[in-house]
């Protein structure tokens, strides 16, 4: 059983077995940040709910500025200091678990950067008895290096401190990370440590023979069971984690028996922020699915945005894009329930497959998106769009076509209009890519010279581009056949955007210059996707400055601005209709 | 071990934990073309910075990323003179 809670400025969730009783034992995780958070979401579900079931509630977070938590000030002199922010954050989970749980003793379960904050908490307090580092980091400053080397590969970002996904660091962050170092961590004589390592590495060996010293009783374990957590398996279903080693640590380490007093009520999880209330919504057959409705503050239109997951990223996205959306609609006046699709993030998967991590493209999500539409509907919203970037573009559309009460599409990126059992997404690229933008793309890094070299799969390409060559041929006097009238659109692209078109679906495919889509799009549409215009209701926006996967902030906004003006210029009346929170 | 031994062997360890098949290391190998992506970059960077105690990127100038697997280890080789 899990509950969401709202811990200070965190959102959390709150797992036990549904005792009455609480446990003297409370175990608290900490998740690591951006991509190591996002793969390892699920995992740290799952693990939660094995904890819980082991007889030890369990608390997992979001820190502020992370996941669904509230976001720190910004553009504030001086700048918000996250290290400490977030320690202090973490204190005060820690004290909420405790009084909730009725219990005497913690143990902290940490991965990766989780494990850092952790074991510093640890230090500062008497009630910790045990310690979890699954791959930690074990000195700020080596990854604070790879953070801001990331950056710079990625945008080339050359700021005063660490601008990298959703992070913001100040240079004072950076400066206050960069000396934190676990060998220096002085843990309690009573502590029980498992260092759950990747690499065995210097620090990581300086680092046990240090807590040692100090007589700390640490067990050195691998990380083979649990290193799916960290994978980030793109296309097909995950491989589940094994917690075994952990669960049989803790149990073996620091059993845990029923506290004498009761759980205390929890209240239900609220958040809100000037612009915007979000609370979270469990919906769908036996409740297994799990969207946060965002709501603006004050006045409302009667609109409300579906937001997906991309690819297989959890609710609030790759960079925190969801959450970001998501308030940005609200302070627009504008509502939506930013979900997981069954298997994914905090949505349980499909009976028998409760455990995996669905995969990205074969499996249907238009259930789900019916049963959120369910949800917005009951509360009042009158019209809905559903958004999706790349895969998430994709199970919005198709979302779309199976549901008749849908009334926008925001589709950022769409890969394709049809996926079938056994693509993958590099062949489909292929397959649509034109040989123009094939010769550039291989004319980058160095592409070229690995063709000459034979290093590419020349079979797959090749196959790749005859099939788009003649599907390009037919598609050309298909369209024709179409434009004059001998025929009906006979594409499955050309008859969804027909058949939306006649339904009065406002669709605006908003594209980045470079991306692969756009040559599906040539493909269906004619040079530039012109034909789109020919589909009422319909707009493509190709926006210098965009990636695929809008990696900058400024990208984020951008998209963001034009998706809420889209809506408010198709959907929304000039007078907002009063507050429907 | 040479710094040349460990970043040979630190690229060994990341590339198995990034699931990614590595070509066989010589010095005049891209790094692209290594099997690396820029993830594994950045993780194999921290990873030295911690066996070697070397960080040749956070000296302030505007080091350039190296190109080849031969660059790179100059560029620690460098740093540790």
């Amino acid at each position: 059983m899990m509950r969401p809670v709202a811990v200070g400025d965190c959102f959390g969730w709150f797992h036990t077995r549904g005792e009455q009783h609480g446990s003297e034992i409370a175990v608290m995780l900490c998740p690591g940040l951006t991509r190591d958070a996002l793969d390892a979401h699920q995992s740290l579900r799952l693990l939660g709910n094995a904890l819980a079931s082991a007889g030890y509630p369990t608390l997992r977070i979001d820190y502020p500025d992370t996941g669904d938590a509230r976001d720190c000030p910004v553009d504030i002199a001086p700048p918000v200091e996250h290290w400490s922010v977030w320690l202090q954050s973490l204190d005060q989970a820690l004290d909420w678990l405790r009084d909730v749980a009725g219990a005497r003793h913690l143990v902290l379960c940490g991965l990766r950067f989780g494990a850092t904050l952790a074991a510093v908490a640890a230090e500062q307090r008497d009630d910790v008895l045990g310690l979890a580092l699954l791959a930690p980091v074990l000195r700020g400053q080596s990854y604070m290096r790879q953070l801001q080397l990331e950056a710079r590969l990625q945008h080339g970002g050359d700021v005063e401190g660490l601008a990298f996904q959703e992070l913001r660091f100040s240079g004072q962050t950076v400066d206050v990370i960069s000396r934190i170092d676990l060998r220096d961590v002085a843990l309690k004589r009573t502590s029980h440590v498992a260092m759950f390592l990747q690499n065995p590495s210097k620090p990581a060996r300086d680092c046990v023979e240090a807590w040692r010293a100090r007589g700390v009783e640490v067990t050195e374990c691998g990380f083979a069971e649990l290193a799916p957590m960290l994978r980030h398996n793109q296309e097909t279903e995950g491989a589940p984690v094994e917690f075994a080693p952990l669960l049989n640590w803790i149990r073996r380490t620091i059993p845990t028996q029923p506290a004498r007093v009761p759980f205390r009520r929890v209240l239900p999880a609220v958040l809100t922020q000037p612009g915007w209330v979000e609370q979270p919504v469990r919906f769908g057959p036996d409740d297994r699915l799990f969207g946060m409705l965002c709501q603006p503050e004050g006045p409302a239109h009667d609109i409300a945005v579906i937001i997906g997951n991309t690819g297989r990223d959890p609710h609030y996205g790759y960079a925190r894009f969801g959450v970001s959306f998501a308030r940005h609609l609200a302070a627009s006046g504008i509502a939506s329930l930013r979900i997981d699709f069954s298997g994914l993030g905090d949505s349980v998967g499909v009976a028998g497959k409760e455990h995996v991590l669905s995969a990205m493209f074969e499996s249907d999500r238009t259930p789900d998106i019916s049963a959120a539409i369910d949800v917005l509907q009951a509360r009042g919203y009158g019209q809905v769009a559903l958004q999706g970037l790349c895969a998430g573009a994709y199970h919005a559309l198709h979302g779309g076509i199976a549901d008749p009460r849908v009334s926008a599409l925001l589709l950022v990126n769409l890969p394709v209009f049809q996926w079938h059992v056994g693509d993958t997404v590099d062949f489909v690229y292929r397959k649509t890519m034109t040989p123009i933008r094939y010769m550039s793309k291989a004319s980058d890094k160095d592409a070229w010279q690995r063709l000459l070299r034979g290093e590419l799969d020349i079979a797959n390409i090749a196959r790749a581009q005859r099939d788009r060559t003649m599907t390009r041929i037919r598609e050309r006097w298909l369209r024709l056949a179409e434009q004059r009238g001998w025929a009906g659109p006979r594409s499955f692209a050309r008859q969804t955007m027909a058949s939306l078109a006649a339904r009065g679906v406002k669709t605006f495919l908003l594209f980045s210059p470079d991306d692969n889509g756009l040559d599906m799009i040539e493909q269906e549409f004619g040079k530039s996707g012109a034909g789109i215009r020919h589909y009422t209701g319909a707009t493509l926006r190709v926006e210098p400055g965009l990636d695929h996967i809008l990696n900058g902030r400024e990208m984020r906004h951008v998209a963001a601005t034009l998706m809420t003006k889209f809506l408010t210029v198709n959907l929304g009346s000039a007078d907002v209709p009063g507050d429907l929170a | 071990m040479s710094v040349r031994a460990i970043i040979l062997q630190q690229i060994d360890i990341v590339a198995a934990q990034q699931h990614k098949i590595l070509k066989p290391l010589s010095d005049d190998l891209h790094l692209i073309d290594s099997g690396l992506d820029s993830l594994c970059l950045a993780i194999l960077v921290a990873n030295l910075d911690d066996e070697l105690g070397l960080d040749p990127f956070g000296t302030g100038d505007d080091v350039p990323i190296p190109v080849t697997v031969g660059d790179l280890i100059t560029l620690y080789e460098n740093a540790e003179a």
